[in-house]
């Protein structure tokens, strides 16, 4: 009889409970070896919830040897501890996003997934999506031709409350609305249009995590540069999506799971839903993006290959945002000089 | 002073919070309830206080020390209900001096015939939110009569700097759903939330409290007309409104009272609504089950018939309702009165420190922070905007 993948969920908090667990329990190829988190109490409570007599452990060390792997979502600024201890054990890793709240960290996590060689992987959960996956096919492709811009937002007035409430520091979080919000957006873009040759960052932080975001940046593609603007807030609501100035016209992509990309024509005319057809399609459509993302991880396990976002593809954003970082300028700056436009910067 | 200021990561409360900061003489303390929505006071590495309201136990740390609360919170009923209780046991134990609660005008719902309403008119609940509202403040007025010093500052919408409301008025009228009642001329009553803060410093700081309510609001005299104008006259922008007429409104937003016969209550006594309430007792839900399995047993033609006769049949809304108005928005404009502010002014020194023009012009300005950077893709960003040709694609 096939036996079943022994999973370990490290930190459970709100995102292993709405998230990472619902995932689990819905395969049938998974089990939850191990509940980790040094909040036994709400572990066994959840245990209890579910009818669940996975080990119980309080450290990572006690569970080596006992799963095929292990899902790590505790707040930031842990997840390098775990992942190293456990990829040196032999246990691979699938890591909430971001990989790390540090560069260094994040350093360390890919270095002991090399020397491991095992699958170790970071949740980036949306590019399971389906028409995420689509769209970014369709830009590597040139479909819609020369991208001269694009634009993208996203925001909330507040949103999501972790347990431990890391996500007020930027000790444990590494950052405000870019590492907890951006970086979904960051790791895509930097999957569909490569590293920019250029960026400007500016933030309202005033010594603590930035809750309002804008970048601009410079893309050096084929057929000529793309340039991008970028905004994030946890302050305002925002329409989430994206808009790109492209060749063949101007197109809409939503950040809903069902929005597919929609071309208003250049030369006008009716407004047109591009879709995949069977071909494009990724299989296992009945699964939600992190069921998907789940049975990547192990599959990849199973496989003995890379999940489908490694932890060097975590590593890059994190690269990236903290570059930003250190480059931020005040979000109110730009009242008193403002920025040259687009046609300057490219 | 000390003051503690539950509900610190709300428009309100963060406002006031940034106001006492800078006031000579008063030393305030943010209490939030979850991390969620702390990002104004993380950012500037503000110190929080996480307190349950449901929780006793976690108000303790949070009042210790205080000499004043101020109840800015929201929730559900159980919170506004126990947690409110949980707030006036807190203040008893730490010895706090005074209670000042953020009530609502909705708890003066209702029509009612004057003009100018003020404080002394009784209170009546015209929907499930302002039952609780005014269930609210019984208890606070209750604790201002067992020793506690208890303000009640009634506001009714909350405007200005990152107003909530007038994003939704701002993206009401770019989606054209923002429907006009009387040509606009019925009273814009809001607040700008600093003038709000201004109130709630002087209801701080006043030496005795003359009575349990006041109204607090700029003091206008506009109309939502005028409100739809003055958002044109700032933006550059033309807005199509939907004229709607005030039965057309009350009919659906349910304001409109059937007159009562003992044939209707009937219907209503064995609605399903009611029968589910019902059930809640033990005799009562064995009484419903031994009548529905009566009815059951009778044929199916006599059984569908009964069912008809009692409950009618589905309603159809009427064919001239205009979908694309929002009505809750609307629903505003039903009143026909202003509040007035004159006792306000009196007692506590309240003068409004914007005008309801100052306090739009701050929101759209509010609404344009940051542009500067995103110069070049402006055209870009209006395809994101509320009303854009793509966004509801």
């Amino acid at each position: 009889m096939h036996r079943k993948f022994r999973l370990a969920l490290i930190g459970v908090g709100k995102v292993t409970l709405q998230c990472h667990l619902p995932a689990a329990l819905s395969l049938p190829d998974v089990e939850i070896g191990a509940l980790v988190d040094t909040a036994m109490d709400r572990a066994c409570e959840v245990a209890d919830d579910y009818g669940l007599k996975p080990l119980m452990a309080s450290t990572v060390e006690d569970i080596i040897g006992e799963v095929d792997g292990a899902v790590i979502a505790t707040p930031n600024h842990l997840h390098a501890d775990a992942a190293v201890t456990l990829l040196n054990a032999g246990v691979p890793v699938l890591i909430e996003k971001p990989l790390a709240a540090t560069v260094e960290q994040g350093e360390r996590i890919v270095k002991a997934a090399g020397a491991a060689g095992i699958p170790a992987g970071v949740g980036y959960c949306s590019r399971f999506q389906d028409n995420v996956a689509f769209m970014g096919g369709l830009i590597r492709d040139g479909y819609f031709g020369h991208i001269r811009r694009f634009v993208f937002q996203s925001g909330t007035r507040g949103g999501w409350a972790p347990f431990s409430a890391y996500n007020t520091r930027t000790g444990t979080a590494g950052g405000g609305v870019v590492m907890i919000t951006a970086t979904h957006f960051l790791d895509r873009m930097l999957h569909w249009f490569g590293m920019p040759v250029e960026s400007q960052y500016f933030d309202d932080a005033e010594g603590g995590p930035e809750a309002n975001a804008i970048m601009r940046f410079r893309f050096e593609r084929d057929g000529g540069p793309t340039t991008a603007a970028l905004r994030f807030s946890k302050t305002r609501g925002l329409t989430g999506g994206m808009v790109l100035d492209t060749a063949k016209g101007r197109v809409y992509f939503g950040e809903d799971e069902d929005s597919w990309p929609v071309l208003a024509p250049a030369g006008g005319g009716v407004h047109l839903t591009v879709k995949p057809d069977g071909a494009h399609r990724r299989p296992r459509p009945e699964l939600d993006r992190f069921q998907r993302q789940l049975l990547d991880f192990v599959r990849a396990c199973e496989q003995g290959r890379d999940p489908e976002v490694p932890v060097a593809e975590g590593q890059r954003s994190l690269e990236l945002i903290h570059a930003m970082y250190a480059a931020r300028r005040p979000l109110a700056e730009a009242e008193r000089e403002p920025l040259a436009d687009a046609e300057v910067l490219s | 002073m000390k003051v503690a200021i539950i509900g610190a990561s709300g428009l309100v409360g963060g406002r006031l919070y940034e106001r006492l900061q800078k006031s000579d003489g008063i030393s305030p303390r943010a209490i939030v309830h979850s991390s969620g929505n702390v990002w104004n006071l993380a950012r500037k590495l503000e110190p929080m206080v996480f307190a349950n309201l449901l929780d006793a136990e976690t108000l303790k740390p949070a009042f210790e020390g205080c000499t004043h609360v101020v109840n800015c919170s929201r929730g559900n009923q159980q919170v506004m209900l126990e947690g409110l209780d949980n707030i006036i046991a807190g203040c008893r134990a730490a010895g706090v001096q005074r209670l000042i609660h953020l009530s609502s005008v909705t708890v003066y719902g209702g029509s009612r015939p004057a003009a100018e309403l003020t404080e002394d008119e009784p209170v009546s609940a015209a929907s499930g939110y302002a039952e609780m509202k005014i269930r609210q403040d019984d208890k606070v007025m209750d604790a201002g009569r067992k020793g506690i010093e208890t303000v009640i500052l009634c506001p009714p919408n909350i405007a200005g700097y990152a107003s909530r409301f007038m994003e939704d008025v701002w993206a009401t009228l770019c989606e054209g759903r923002f429907g006009l009642v009387d040509e606009g001329r019925r009273p814009y009553n809001a607040v700008d939330v600093d003038n709000l803060c201004h109130a709630i410093e002087l209801a701080l700081r006043v030496e005795s409290v003359a009575r349990p309510r006041y109204f607090i609001t700029d003091g206008a005299d506009a109309g939502w007309g005028d409100l739809v104008r003055e958002l044109e006259r700032l933006s550059g922008r033309t807005f199509e409104t939907v004229p709607i007429d005030e039965q057309q409104l009350r009919s659906v937003t349910g304001e409109v009272r059937p007159r009562g016969s003992i044939l209707k209550s009937i219907k209503h006594l064995v609605s399903s609504d009611v029968r589910m309430a019902l059930r809640g007792d033990p005799l009562l839900a064995r009484a419903d089950k031994q009548v529905r399995s009566l009815i059951a047993r009778l044929p199916g033609g006599l059984e569908s018939g009964l069912r008809r006769s009692i409950e009618g049949t589905v309603r159809v809304p009427p064919a001239d309702v205009q979908p694309r108005v929002d009505w809750a928005l609307a629903r505003h404009q039903l009143v026909r009165y202003r509040y007035s502010i004159a006792n306000a002014r009196r007692d506590l020194g309240y003068e409004p420190v914007y005008s309801w023009r100052d306090s739009t012009r701050r929101f759209v300005q509010w609404r344009a922070e940051y542009s500067d950077h995103l110069s070049g893709y402006e055209d870009l960003f209006e395809d994101l905007a509320p009303g854009s040709a793509f966004v509801g694609h």
